[in-house]
């Protein structure tokens, strides 16, 4: 009986996506064990779903034993998602990770109830629940949230938790240098480069609120700290990412970069609307500069698209245009629409100029 | 770091891959290609949504001190220099590239603005106000087929929702907000229309755009049938349409091999069942039951279409 696929499947599962063949036919199926995976749309449908027959699950339960009805749901749902795992060979599927941190999320939660209503119990509880979902299913989503809840737990000043955030991503950093043999324990450290410098941002802006930012030209050097860690840790992403070729620490290094930027807004003294063009058009400059120059490859380094577009890029990238498309303002005057009129052709978007 | 080139050497001596194939693939593994496209696309769609935002804000803040004329001109102008990049490889013959595409893009955002901004202060269409939305629908169409974007053309399928009074937002993102009978009615005639111009861009276009033309008119008809199931008086019709439309969308998957038009078909079907179990019992005991069967049901629906189009591939 095995309790998730060994190294060596979940290497030809890997492969097999990567090459968009699927791990059922030869000469896959020879490897992979015969576990079953999904791409990400299906897996969050699949997770959706979960979630929600979780939930009725809990409210079944709660009909029809008032007592205990969480603790019944809870391990209904965690029973499910070992079913699915060890009789149906899901792993990546979606649906059993909803069913498996519902379940633990349910327990913690009736744990909670027994704990007392501190704040800081409550949160242990919850990352207990996600740090055992995540090593149980070397999910780097709940890994991640576990180590963000235990931080939220420590009820540390918020520069020291930004500080111990940006201590986590630079660890897994230093981390990703090591060769796994499990793909998912790369996904897992990516994961945590990616978001833990863009939380420890979060924490450390907050005190000052993150929507009236600092006068940094009048302010403390210890208020410069903000900013600094991010362009820190921007430095050491990039360089990181292009030493090892890797995508997290350069994903890493953009969201650093926007989260400074962000912090800074008020230090050139120009509009909002200034602001968003200029800053816009450099952006977009920059981008179209490194895409011409990278088309034949430096270093093996190239702006060119390697792999063909996967369904959902391809689904992403027709919501892109239509989400810009700016609403159109009716005019001064106009009759406003009227929803239930049903006027053919009528009405249209509103907003205000 | 992983990496995956000892099973793709045993692939290639089984001869499962061929040679041309093995070698990009361990090239990729050994990163010594390695492509930053998906980043610069990220930073290219990020750049767009900033300066579209900052002309929004522009034109809603600064009327009086810039002067009507003066913006939309400054607009026209920047939007023109936007389609230059596209218009230039299109006249080289040359293939665009991505950067030349997010322009495109940016531009025929920027002329969105300004028409809507022109039309808001010189009421050249008074009470057919809402028609100016079918000239830039028009327009982006033109520019998405004279210039082979889809970009633009999503923006012409967004612009043709508009003018049909389907607004984008997070009002009309919950199915509670969005259910009003009409506006379920004219988001399917607005899929019915965009299906019909797809049957056109198929004879005459070989059917370069169907993806776009397909995605937009299934989330469009299925956001209508959903606000037609939460509706007490129109469930009878809203979910027979509901089925109808699921089939449909699942049939398009099987055929077409795309996976989203299979979740397309099991979620939404799955969400609108649920919807009108949830309203009709208010979730008692069999409710719950209900939309727990439901729920599983379509789980198990979506894992059998996932299988059998994942081994349908080569």
């Amino acid at each position: 009986m095995n309790l998730r696929p060994t190294p060596s499947e979940e290497r030809w599962l890997t492969l097999s996506r990567r090459l968009r063949r699927s791990p059922r036919v030869i000469p896959f199926a020879a490897h992979s064990g015969g576990w079953r995976t999904a791409n990400l749309p299906s897996r969050c449908t699949f997770f959706v779903l979960g979630l929600v027959a979780a939930g009725m699950i809990a409210i079944i339960t709660g009909r029809l034993w008032p007592t205990g009805a969480v603790v019944v749901a809870g391990l209904v749902s965690l029973a499910i998602a070992e079913w699915l795992i060890v009789r149906r060979r899901h792993f990546g599927s979606g649906i059993e990770e909803a069913f498996e941190v519902a379940g633990l999320a349910m327990l913690a939660y009736e744990c909670w109830t027994h704990v007392g209503p501190s704040e800081s119990a409550g949160a242990s509880l919850l990352g207990t629940a996600l740090a055992i979902a995540g090593i149980r299913l070397l999910n780097p989503l709940f890994t991640t949230l576990a180590v963000l809840t235990f931080l939220l737990a420590l009820k540390a000043p918020a520069l020291i938790e930004g500080l111990l955030c940006y201590g986590v991503g630079l660890a897994a950093l230093a981390a990703g240098a090591y060769r796994f043999r499990r793909p998912s324990h790369d996904l897992v450290l990516d994961s945590l480069v990616v978001v833990m410098p863009l939380a420890g941002y979060l924490w450390s802006a907050s005190p000052h609120n993150l929507w009236s930012p600092a006068d940094y030209l009048h302010a403390h050097l210890s208020v410069w700290l903000v900013p600094l860690c991010s362009v820190l840790f921007a430095a050491v992403a990039l360089t990181t990412g292009l030493r090892r070729r890797a995508h997290a620490p350069l994903v890493a290094f953009m969201v650093c970069v926007a989260c400074t930027a962000y912090e800074l807004r008020k230090l050139t003294g120009l509009s909002l609307e200034t602001r968003l063009i200029v800053w816009g058009c450099v952006l977009l400059l920059v981008s179209m500069t490194f895409e011409r120059y990278l088309r034949a490859p430096y270093r093996g380094i190239t702006s060119r698209p390697l792999r063909d577009d996967e369904d959902s890029a391809r689904v992403l990238g027709i919501a892109g245009g239509a989400v810009l498309t700016p609403h159109s303002p009716p005019p001064k005057g106009a009759p406003p629409f009227e929803g239930g009129g049903g006027r053919f052709g009528g009405g249209g978007a509103s907003g205000e100029y | 770091m992983h990496s995956l080139e000892e099973e793709l050497r045993e692939l290639r001596s089984a001869g499962a891959l061929d040679e041309g194939t093995t070698a990009r693939a361990l090239a990729l593994e050994r990163r010594t290609v390695f492509s930053i496209f998906e980043e610069l696309r990220a930073a290219l769609y990020a750049a767009v949504a900033l300066v579209v935002t900052g002309v929004g804000i522009l034109v809603k803040e600064h009327l009086d001190r810039i002067g009507p004329l003066t913006l939309i001109f400054a607009l026209a102008l920047a939007a023109g220099a936007c389609y230059i990049p596209a218009i230039r490889a299109h006249s080289r013959r040359s293939a665009r590239s991505p950067g030349a595409d997010y322009l495109l893009l940016l531009g025929a955002l920027i002329v969105s603005a300004d028409l809507g901004y022109a039309e808001s202060q010189f009421h050249w269409l008074a009470e057919n106000w809402s028609r100016h939305l079918l000239l830039l629908s028009a327009l982006h169409a033109f520019t998405a087929y004279a210039l082979d974007s889809q970009l633009v053309l999503s923006v012409a399928l967004a612009t043709f929702a508009g003018w049909f009074g389907i607004e984008r937002g997070p009002g009309s993102i919950t199915a509670w907000e969005f259910a009003t009978p009409a506006l379920g009615l004219r988001a399917l005639l607005c899929a019915g229309v965009i299906l019909a111009w797809r049957a056109i861009d198929q004879r005459t276009n070989a059917a370069r755009f169907r993806e776009v033309f397909e995605h937009f008119a299934a989330n469009l008809a299925f956001w209508g049938v959903l606000g037609w199931c939460s509706d007490a008086h129109l469930r009878f019709i809203g979910v027979p349409a509901l089925l109808i439309l699921a089939a449909v969308a699942i049939r398009t998957a099987l055929h077409s091999g795309t996976e989203s038009f299979a979740v397309y078909g099991v979620g939404y079907t799955a969400l609108g069942l649920s919807l009108v179990i949830a309203q009709i019992t208010g979730l008692t005991l069999v409710g719950a039951t209900l939309v727990l069967g439901i729920v599983l049901t379509a789980a198990a629906a979506l894992r059998h279409l996932h299988d059998l189009l994942k081994d349908a591939r080569p």
